[in-house]
C-alpha cells in the first residue's frame, strides 16, 4: 500500500524519492495508456491512468529517429493515482529552484516543482526513470501541451552528452542551421517559411543537439507556433483543417505533420548558426556574426527554461558555439523569399 | 608578504572562451557577462592565481586593473584570497596580457536574472503563469 508524504523539504528529498521510486515498477505496470516516441536514439515510454495527456504527449513527441540502445520510463499521474504516494506539498516557505538544484546536483535525482498548481516532475539518472505527480489531472503547466516531458527529457540526454537547445531548424538534403534568438526574433516565422516551401526541420522552440563533426540535430517535439499575423502572412490561415484556437500566448499551435507532408527528419548535420532578425527590408541576407553573439542568442534563454546540470547546458551550448560558424540572418518579408534565400545559403555553405 | 589573488565565489560562477571573448554566468542570480578581449585575459590571469601586482608587472595598466578587479568583486564574481604564491601564467596569456591596447570592459545582462530567481510562488504573473513575471516586477 503505497505511503502518504504530505509535506517534504530539501533535506528530505532524496529519502523522499527513494521511497517513491520503490513504487514505480508496479505503477508502470498499473498504468492503461502508453506513449512510445523513438527520439534522439533512446526509447522514449510513457505511461499513465491519463488518457488525455496521453493524447497530448502522442501528439507533441516526435516519433522518427531509430533507437540505438538508450531508453527511458516515464510514469505521468495524478496525486492518489497508480498505487503511487500522494503529491507532496513543500514544507518550506518557499520552493527555491536554485537552492534545491544545489542540493541535488551530485545525486541520481533530479526534481522539478510548481508551487502554485502542485506540479512535480521527478527523475532518477541512475535507472532512467521519471515520475509526474500533479495534485490534479488537470493541474499542468499552461505550456505544457507543446512540449510535455521536456524535463525529463533534459535529464535523460544531459547523461547521455546530448543537449537540448532552445533553437528552431532548417535543413536541406539532411543539412542545415540552427536558428538562435530571443522571443520575437522571428525564429518560428522563418522555420515555418522554410517549410512551406520544401525545406525540412527537426523542429522549431526545442531540439536535441549531438556535438560531432559535424554536430547533428534530432527531432524532440513536433509542434509549432505562430502569432495570428504570421499565421496569415504564411497562408496557414488557408490550410484544411488546421485549428483556430489560440494558446496560453495567444499563439496558434499546431504540429509540422498539419503543415508539411514531410513531418519532422529523423536527423539533419548542422552547418551554421543563425541568429534571424525581422528587418522589414525587402529582401533576406547573412552576415558572419562571432561567436560569443551566437552564444548569447542560444543559451542563456534555455538555460532559464531547464532546471538541473545547468551548467553541462551552459558548457554544451559553448561547445556548439564554437564549432558551428554563426550568421547574423536579416530577414526580409516574403516568406518566399526568405527560404529561397535561405536554401541557396544552405547550398553555399556546404 | 601575502598578497592578494581572486577565486571565483562559489560553484554557481561558470564561464566560457569564444575567441578572445569570454561570457561569464551567475547561476545563482541569473546575471550574464560578455568580456572583450582584454578583461577576458585578465579574468584567465586571475583564474590561474595571478595577483594584481603580478597583472600590472605584465604591462597591464594598473588603473584598469584596480576598475576592474572592483567590478568583479561589486559583482559577486569574485572574492579576493590571501597568497604568498606567485602564478605562473602560460605565455600565450602573458603575450596577451601584454598587448592590451583596450580597458577592460564587461557587459552586464540581466534580461533573464529575474526568470532564473524569480519564485515561482509569488513572482509569476497570475493570467500567464510561469516564467512571465507580473507587470510591477517586469517594470
Amino acid at each position: 500500500m503505497a505511503t502518504r508524504s504530505s509535506r517534504i523539504d530539501t533535506k528530505g528529498l532524496p529519502g523522499f524519492l527513494g521511497e517513491l521510486f520503490g513504487f514505480f515498477d508496479e505503477a508502470f505496470a498499473r498504468a492503461g495508456s502508453e506513449v512510445v516516441a523513438r527520439i534522439g536514439g533512446s526509447v522514449v515510454s510513457c505511461r499513465t491512468d491519463l488518457p488525455a495527456y496521453a493524447e497530448t504527449v502522442r501528439k507533441a513527441l516526435a516519433d522518427v529517429t531509430p533507437g540505438t540502445g538508450g531508453s527511458c520510463r516515464i510514469i505521468v499521474t495524478s496525486s492518489g493515482g497508480l498505487g503511487l504516494p500522494d503529491a507532496p506539498a513543500w514544507g518550506e516557505s518557499h520552493y527555491r529552484e536554485r537552492v534545491v538544484e544545489t542540493a541535488l546536483a551530485s545525486g541520481r535525482y533530479r526534481v522539478h516543482y510548481l508551487d502554485d498548481i502542485g506540479f512535480w516532475q521527478f527523475y532518477d539518472r541512475e535507472t532512467d526513470r521519471g515520475i509526474q505527480l500533479m495534485a490534479a489531472p488537470c493541474a499542468v503547466p499552461v505550456w505544457d501541451s507543446g512540449s510535455p516531458l521536456r524535463n525529463f527529457l533534459h535529464w535523460h540526454f544531459s547523461r547521455r552528452g546530448l543537449g537540448l537547445v532552445h533553437a528552431g531548424t532548417l535543413a536541406l538534403d539532411g543539412a542545415g542551421l540552427l536558428l538562435a534568438g530571443a522571443g520575437g526574433s522571428g525564429k518560428s516565422g522563418t522555420v515555418l517559411a522554410g517549410v512551406r516551401h520544401g525545406l525540412g526541420t527537426v523542429g522549431d522552440d526545442y531540439v536535441l543537439a549531438e556535438m560531432g563533426h559535424p554536430p547533428a540535430a534530432y527531432p524532440l517535439f513536433r509542434t509549432l507556433k505562430q502569432d495570428g499575423r504570421g499565421f496569415s502572412r504564411l497562408g496557414l490561415d488557408r490550410v484544411p483543417g488546421l485549428s483556430r484556437e489560440l494558446n496560453w500566448q495567444g499563439k496558434h499551435q499546431f504540429v509540422l505533420d498539419e503543415v508539411s507532408e514531410a513531418g519532422p527528419a529523423p536527423r539533419i548535420h548542422l552547418r551554421a548558426l543563425c541568429l534571424p532578425e525581422i528587418t522589414h527590408g525587402p529582401r533576406t541576407s547573412f552576415e558572419p556574426a562571432d561567436a560569443k553573439s551566437a552564444f548569447l542568442s542560444l543559451v542563456p534563454s534555455g538555460i532559464t527554461q531547464m532546471p538541473g546540470d545547468r551548467d553541462g547546458s551552459f558548457a554544451f551550448g559553448a561547445r556548439l558555439a564554437r564549432q558551428l560558424p554563426a550568421y547574423h540572418l536579416r530577414l526580409g518579408t516574403d516568406p518566399a523569399e526568405i527560404a529561397g534565400e535561405i536554401a541557396r545559403f544552405m547550398g553555399r555553405i556546404s | 608578504m601575502a598578497m592578494l589573488c581572486y577565486k571565483v565565489s562559489g560553484p554557481d560562477i561558470v564561464f566560457e572562451q569564444f575567441n578572445g571573448d569570454l561570457v561569464v554566468l551567475n547561476l545563482g542570480t541569473g546575471r550574464y557577462f560578455g568580456l572583450n578581449p582584454s578583461a577576458a585575459s585578465l579574468w584567465l590571469a586571475l583564474m590561474a592565481g595571478a595577483t594584481s601586482e603580478q597583472l600590472t608587472s605584465h604591462g597591464v595598466d594598473a588603473g584598469w586593473v584596480d576598475v576592474y578587479v572592483r567590478q568583479l568583486v561589486d559583482q559577486g564574481l569574485v572574492v579576493p584570497v590571501e597568497t604568498d604564491a606567485v602564478a605562473v601564467l602560460d605565455e600565450t596569456l602573458v603575450v596577451a596580457l601584454a598587448g592590451s591596447q583596450v580597458a577592460p570592459a564587461i557587459e552586464s545582462y540581466d534580461d533573464l536574472s529575474d526568470l532564473i530567481i524569480a519564485d515561482p510562488i509569488h513572482d509569476v504573473d497570475q493570467q500567464a503563469g510561469w516564467p512571465n513575471l507580473p507587470q510591477a516586477k517586469k517594470d
